[in-house]
């Protein structure tokens, strides 16, 4: 009763092909594999019910459906109890808060998106030391994120979390500080190569003035180096809106926004000609990051073998996604020390890089970390039992392992580690630290750790 | 006799929990010492290549050489530097010219005993002031490090290998594997806390990891595979960590820091007898753009600290000779000062070598003050010619293969 595993199409010749929308007919599967493809991407993964709406809806219908849904009311319960956390200032508990954000919104895309940008805009918690600033810029992400991103970079950039953080919070046009000018140039728009030094030390001109204090952020006008300045060969006396969309505008932050969508969301390593024609797809739409995506996750590319199973999944991915999918109960506490071990301290990021990903989230100590994980998730062996009852029950077969693998890999696993995790279950005929392992041990198949 | 030394060892790493405390361990190790003593300076030298180890401790962020090398006796480091000159009654006098900052005076010690080597103005010949630009052609050794997958330590260990499952190299540590350690045939692991380093199972572990290996060996495509090559690795490393973890507390106390405790697994890792030729820790925190006075005087402290226990505590278990410490960031800081009590991005800096085999003294005059490039100070040594040395001295490899390029090395070893 295995479902049909027809193989993917290659990715088209021409990269506009790639953007075309996919369509499913003869050579175009639309089965159980893609609908988890597409909401472990733009989502956590999705339960039964949710692959099933996604099959029904069709590849255009079901990505509209998630990147323009509304924000899910039922969290601003979860939003309210936020400024208790805050005032506590406790970072451990802000990243609880958006754990269990992500463990229970109906909306994923918002989540993953604002991931994306937290990741982009890398700032840290020890270095900024205010839970309630790491916080704005998250809601900024959450409120903003899917629209025109130089919007969302003018707001972060003039937040108190960014100015602290690459210490432009006390620059002086006496002697300006490069930190925040050097990453804005480097890392949040336009990316090595588009601009020189001397654009760094304009740049840094243009920035000075800003003072953060204790209530928030304050623009000082006799700090500010008021003259004319020169950035990317434009004069005028910029400041930091000015600069941030003399960034925005440049082409090369087009390309680097597009690499790091499709190195996020679609494959790594892109080539440059579909780099080049999703930064078009960008351009078109004023850099709305949402509508962008959009695009994608309805595209021939994204349901292309490249695409398939091609990217690693971060901590939060697989953390998530296995609460998600097997229901289970684990406080907020624990979840954040799993996150810690596993290289991604949410709010506190390796540097202003944010998190490499791809092979960086394997090496040994996070891959065991990994492993604890899965043990704990599988732990309570009651709700092991009846996950596998439900699965053998599905299929209508006495044992429910095979059931397991279809519903938390789609059945994406090679023909002898299944037959090995069948036999493994027949052997065992039953008994809970068994059923325990196998459960654990499909969460630690090498597929299951693929987006 | 040898034989019986390298089996005391050999049961301690790998087979079963043996678990030896530490002087049990001190006692196989210097049986097996003893039986290395050789020639008529009586004083060991291990072939290059065996059995020597390299670690490498890099200062993350762009450690401020000037402050850490103080150029004492320049006028125009003190007139650059009117709130963060270190004065010339504080720091520790090298050779008249070049002095310690008073917070590593714990290095004095090595340096008295001929064991510390100092090179200046190390760096680059165009200087990039992007820490993941530079620290990228630190790693990789490449002047144009765009595109490259390897790093010039990954290089090292493809040539050294693999033994008993455990890679050559190993970074200790939280965050990124850094690039200096990506191999192509390899995988150079990283580990945060050696509690940190185990699986759980709810069945017996060693069957569960046996059925999972069967899994990992199984033909998965594309991604898969490479998660199916991580996760494999990381259980054998697992396995032998769980067997050899050393017990009793150091004589030397490290830092009760994340940089101390690194320090002290790296300890008990060599001192387990784990075959590695190469490790890599970090310590960061150098990128002093601001309120660098205490910062800088705390993060030197630390390392000078740390690097000394670990010296200490290595010379216990015999290792003296089989150690070569290098020091370096990914480039110094501008000679002046900014408006925040702190420094920005700048060039070319010393690094430190801290070993019995170090040709001890301060090599190179102090910078050129006079004559700075675009406000820095300017490159005399380029960083190659460090790893040349480092590649072909201590570890017996080729340096021109894994650099790409041909460089004389530096007469530091």
């Amino acid at each position: 009763m295995a479902p049909a595993s027809m193989s993917w199409p290659r990715v088209p010749r021409s990269a506009r092909e790639a953007f075309e929308p996919y369509v499913p007919g003869a050579g175009c599967p639309w089965e159980l594999g893609h609908a988890g493809h597409l909401l472990r991407r733009a989502g956590f993964g999705g339960t039964r019910e949710e692959l099933d709406t996604v099959l029904a809806l069709g590849p255009e219908a079901a990505s509209r459906a998630l990147t323009e849904a509304e924000p899910d009311a039922r969290l601003e319960e979860l939003d309210d109890a936020l400024s208790l956390v805050l005032d506590g200032g406790d970072p451990r508990r802000l990243r609880a808060w958006w754990i269990l954000r992500m463990i229970r919104t109906r909306d994923p895309f918002r989540e993953k998106l604002a991931l994306f940008l937290h990741g982009h805009f890398a700032t840290a918690h020890r270095k900024v030391r205010s839970a309630r600033w790491m916080a704005e810029q998250v809601r900024t992400y959450l409120d903003q994120g899917k629209g025109p991103f130089g919007a969302t970079a003018a707001r972060v950039v003039k937040g108190p979390a960014m100015l602290v953080y690459l210490d432009a919070a006390s620059s002086h046009r006496r002697r300006p500080n490069e930190n925040l000018a050097r990453e804005l140039f480097e890392l949040f728009t336009v990316g090595r190569g588009d601009y020189s030094e001397a654009d760094v030390k304009e740049a840094a001109r243009a920035l000075t003035g800003w003072r953060v204090e204790a209530d928030g952020v304050r623009f000082e006008p006799s700090a500010f180096d008021d003259g004319a300045k020169v950035v990317f060969g434009v004069k005028g006396n910029f400041g930091v809106d000015e600069l941030v969309a003399l960034c925005v505008g440049r082409p090369a932050c087009a390309l680097l926004l597009a690499r790091k969508l499709l190195c996020a969301f679609a494959l790594p390593d892109p080539p440059p000609p579909l780099v080049d024609a999703f930064a078009r797809i960008l351009r078109e739409r004023g850099l709305a990051l949402g509508e962008a995506l959009g695009v994608l996750f309805a595209s021939r590319l994204f349901y292309s073998q490249a695409c398939r199973r091609a990217l690693v999944k971060s901590p939060v991915e697989y953390v998530i996604g296995t609460v998600r999918a097997l229901e289970v109960s684990l406080t907020g506490e624990a979840l954040v020390a799993a996150l810690d071990e596993m290289g991604q301290s949410l709010f506190d990021p390796p540097s202003v890089k944010g998190w490499e990903g791809g092979r960086a989230w394997l090496q040994a100590a996070a891959w065991l970390a990994r492993a604890r994980f899965a043990f704990e998730a599988t732990r309570d062996a009651d709700r092991v039992r009846r996950y596998l009852e439900v699965q053998a029950k599905r299929r209508g077969e006495a044992d429910g392992t095979e059931g397991a693998v279809e519903a938390l890999l789609d059945g994406d696993l090679p023909d002898r580690s299944r037959a090995h995790l069948r036999s493994w279950a027949e052997a065992a005929g039953g008994g809970a630290e068994v059923e325990r392992a196998i459960v654990q041990s499909i969460l630690l198949t090498p597929e299951f750790h693929c987006n | 006799m040898i034989d019986v030394a390298r089996a005391g060892l050999g049961a301690a790493w790998g087979e079963g929990s043996v678990a030896l405390d530490r002087r049990s361990f001190l006692a196989a190790s210097a049986a097996a010492s003893s039986a290395w003593l050789l020639g008529a300076t009586g004083h060991w030298r291990p072939r290059p290549g065996a059995d020597r180890v390299l670690l490498v401790v890099q200062l993350t962020g762009g450690n401020d050489g000037l402050n850490t090398i103080v150029p004492f006796e320049d006028d125009r480091y003190h007139r650059a530097r009117p709130r963060l000159r270190i004065p010339k009654g504080s720091a520790l006098s090298l050779d008249g010219r070049l002095g310690l900052h008073p917070s590593l005076a714990g290095l004095r010690a090595a340096w008295d005993a001929g064991e510390l080597a100092v090179v200046t103005n190390v760096g680059v010949a165009r200087p990039d002031r992007s820490h993941f630009r530079s620290m990228a052609i630190w790693h990789t050794g490449r002047t144009n490090p765009d595109g490259e997958l390897y790093g010039w330590l990954g290089r090292a260990s493809d040539v050294l290998g693999v033994k008993e499952g455990v890679a050559s190299a190993i970074h200790v540590g939280r965050g990124e594997p850094p690039l200096a350690l990506a191999a192509r045939s390899v995988v150079n692991p990283s580990i945060d806390g050696l509690d940190r380093m185990r699986m759980r199972s709810p069945v017996d572990p060693r069957e569960h990891l046996r059925r999972l290996r069967e899994i990992y060996l199984d033909d998965h495509a594309g991604t898969a595979g490479v998660v199916a090559s991580e996760a494999e690795a990381a259980l054998a490393l697992a396995s032998r960590i769980d067997a050899s973890a050393a017990k009793g507390a150091p004589r030397v106390a490290y830092p009760a820091t994340a940089f101390g405790r690194q320090l002290r697994d790296v300890e008990t890792l060599l001192g387990a007898g784990a075959p590695l030729r190469i490790v890599y820790v970090e310590l960061d925190g150098f990128d002093t753009h601001a309120a660098q006075p205490e910062i800088h005087a705390a993060l030197l402290r630390e390392l000078a600290d740390g690097l000394t226990a670990f010296r200490a505590n290595a010379d216990d278990l015999g290792w003296r000779d089989r150690l070569l410490l290098f020091v370096f960031s990914e480039f110094g800081r501008r000679v002046r000062e900014n408006a925040s009590g702190g420094t920005d991005h700048g060039a070319a800096a010393p690094v430190l070598l801290l070993g019995t085999a170090v040709k001890a003294g301060v090599h190179g005059g102090p910078p050129d003050l006079e004559n700075l490039d675009d406000g820095d100070v300017s490159m005399r040594v380029d960083f190659r010619r460090i790893y040349a040395a480092i590649l072909e001295s201590w570890l017996g490899l080729e340096a021109t293969p894994i650099l790409g390029e041909q460089y004389e090395p530096f007469p530091v070893l």
